[in-house]
């Protein structure tokens, strides 16, 4: 059961009087709600780090909370956070695959670069060295 | 006999150059053409040239160094011709499609050195081995010492360089496209090569098969650009003087991207004049308009970096404007004026083809507000728009009162980009900054107010009245953590002298991927 307060809360951040919003979630006496209208208001603000953050830290105090794991997936998946994923999903694993694909790339730059940096290197050593007659 | 040495010598030099300045708009559409970019094509074909000579010089000991050289030129031929349509698979291969601007940032520098190897290096080699190869042909041809041929050779080369790079810049690009620029080079060398090869030369003709890869990627090589973003619909393209842009469409918006715009635009476009709303951060200038008093009077706006005028568009139906707007590629002018127009007004002029810091030199103003968002490709901000110098002419051209603001991507207040102009804006003028981190995007609003104080977040005068379409933005603005006060004074961290304004937009994005 939700307090009064805290539908009050919410109800200002959706008018986008996030100040107000944010003084009255202050205000909250139960913690698990005041963390929920902070994720809330910071989320419907568009401060996504901000919200992702206090999304994080109220999953350490309560880690089951349901509002607190959903919004943390829906987070990760917007700042495209693979680490930040609470659970599986088709835009869960495209997120991990796309990672995936990042690390891939930048491996076979960085194997391309040192290929291409031994080759010529060493097909200049042999070019410049004295022909013997 | 010499004169087609010299023609080869001349042709070859001129190509290399059309390449070298070529290949940097080839990668752009994946990587931008940043200095570090450009570092990494000119480093790679350097490498590649020196490798060349060599090489050169111990082919030139051959029984038959001209033939040797007509094979490097139909070779160097089949390279130059199938490079534009080699560009998009290995450039997807090393940076896959679909990534954020920021996530992408971590493999940019690699890619592109990595791409560049793989792209010029091979091509470039093949074209440094004619000097040494025609300097053989040339004195074994003519006798004389080894220097004279030598320097007649590296005449010829360097003056075809010359011609190489006028003709990139002013007529190949512009003009022809990247495209057929390089078919035209590939059919040169070929047409040269081929020369070479029947020229008094028995039993080179089966060599000759050495030009069907050139000839065939003539015909069919394509450059191709990145893939548009799902759901999008072209609208136009165009390869302009100083980048290569599009206009796509996405649900009746309408966005312009330039070089490597991956999920990002440099100007965006909506049907419904007036501010954006979401997050997009021209909504935030005409915000700051609203913390003037004067409300009632044309805005006097001068806008340096007006892409393709989203700026204007979201100030129409809010505030009479009068002023003026820069924008340095006229091309993205043409597109927008065509795909993306705003309601344009005798009183605002529009410049292009001016730098911003030269056109505000010629403008005596006064604005009430100056909006600064000049960008080279899509992360950089140019070092002389973002010095001391350049911010203490921008505050003679303030009237009492009124506003410079800053567009800057940064991820958030405590970005080291941030901090960097910030400091600067507040030593050159000697005045508060207020830094505004904008929701729903990567961007910071940088704010600094002449002779006036500048409103406190959260009082009456920073938040438009109920009901108004920014007011949602202010309250935003209003959250703790959301804006950063830099205090006046203090030394400038960026000058004409010394900017690290790219190792900083490098630490900026490298900040932004590691969240």
């Amino acid at each position: 059961m939700q307090s009064s307060e805290f539908q009050a809360a919410l109800a200002l951040a959706r008018e986008g009087e996030f100040r107000a919003a944010d003084e009255r979630a202050q205000t909250l006496a139960d913690p698990l709600e005041r963390v929920q209208a902070q994720v809330y208001l910071r989320h419907h603000a568009g401060d996504l780090e901000g919200a992702l953050g206090t999304c994080r830290e109220g999953l350490l105090e309560y880690p089951l909370d349901a509002y607190l794991l959903a919004t943390r997936q829906e987070l990760a998946l917007a700042l495209a956070r693979p680490q930040e994923l609470v659970s599986d999903g088709r835009e869960a694993e495209q997120l991990r695959h796309s990672a995936a694909l990042l690390e891939q790339g930048q491996l076979r730059a960085k194997s391309v670069v040192l290929v291409s940096a031994i080759l010529l290197v060493g097909l200049l050593l042999w070019a410049a060295r004295p022909r013997t007659p | 006999m010499v004169w087609l040495t010299a023609a080869v010598a001349f042709f070859g030099g001129g190509v290399i150059l059309v390449v070298e300045l070529s290949a940097v708009r080839l990668l752009a559409p994946w990587f931008g053409a940043s200095s570090q970019v450009w570092t990494h094509v000119i480093g790679v074909i350097l490498l590649a040239l020196a490798v060349g000579y060599a090489l050169g010089s111990r082919l030139a000991a051959s029984a038959r160094p001209q033939r040797v050289c007509g094979m490097a030129l139909c070779l160097g031929a089949g390279w130059v011709a199938w490079l534009p349509s080699l560009t998009a698979p290995v450039c997807e291969w090393l940076m896959p499609p679909g990534l954020s601007l920021e996530r992408a940032a971590s493999v940019l520098g690699w890619a592109s050195l990595g791409a560049s190897c793989l792209l010029f290096a091979p091509g470039a080699l093949l074209l440094s081995t004619l000097s040494p190869l025609l300097t053989e042909s040339l004195q074994r041809a003519q006798g004389g010492s080894a220097g004279q041929a030598g320097g007649r050779v590296l005449a010829a080369g360097t003056l075809g360089s010359l011609a190489g790079s006028f003709l990139t810049s002013y007529w190949l690009i512009p003009e022809l496209g990247l495209q057929h620029s390089f078919r035209g080079c590939a059919l040169l060398l070929a047409v040269l090569g081929a020369a070479l090869l029947v020229v008094r030369q028995p039993g080179s003709r089966a060599a000759l098969v050495l030009l069907v890869p050139a000839l065939a990627g003539s015909w069919w090589s394509e450059w191709r650009r990145p893939a548009l973003p799902a759901g999008a619909t072209l609208l136009a393209q165009a390869e302009s003087s100083y980048q290569s842009v599009r206009v796509i469409e996405r649900d009746g918006w309408r966005f312009l991207q330039v070089n490597e715009g991956l999920d990002s635009f440099q100007s965006v476009w909506q049907p419904r004049p007036g501010p954006f709303g979401g997050g997009y951060y021209y909504d935030a200038f005409v915000l700051v308009s609203h913390w003037s008093a004067a409300s009632d009077q044309p805005w006097r706006l001068l806008s340096l970096g007006m892409g393709a005028g989203s700026l204007l568009r979201a100030f129409e139906g809010q505030r009479e404007c009068r002023g003026d707007g820069i924008e340095i590629d006229a091309r993205v002018l043409e597109l927008a004026r065509t795909h993306m127009p705003w309601k344009e007004s005798p009183g605002f002029a529009v410049h292009s083809g001016l730098d911003a810091r030269v056109a505000l030199r010629q403008l005596p103003g006064p604005y009430d507000q100056i909006v600064v968002d000049a960008y080279a490709n899509q992360t950089e901000i140019p070092a002389h728009l973002a010095s001391a110098e350049f911010f203490a002419l921008v505050w003679t051209r303030l009237a009492a009162g009124g506003f410079v603001c800053l567009n800057v991507g940064a991820f958030g207040n405590e970005d080291p980009l941030v901090e960097a102009i910030a400091r600067t804006l507040a030593a050159a003028c000697e005045t508060p900054v207020l830094a505004c981190r904008l929701p729903f995007s990567r961007n910071v609003l940088l704010v600094a107010r002449k002779q006036q104080a500048l409103p406190v977040p959260g009082d009456t005068s920073f938040l438009p009245p109920a009901g108004h379409s920014l007011r949602r933005l202010a309250q935003a603005l209003c959250l703790p953590g959301a804006t950063r006060l830099f205090p006046a004074g203090g030394l400038p961290e960026l000058t004409d002298d010394r900017s690290p304004l790219e190792s900083l937009t490098r630490a900026s994005l490298a900040r932004g991927a590691s969240h």
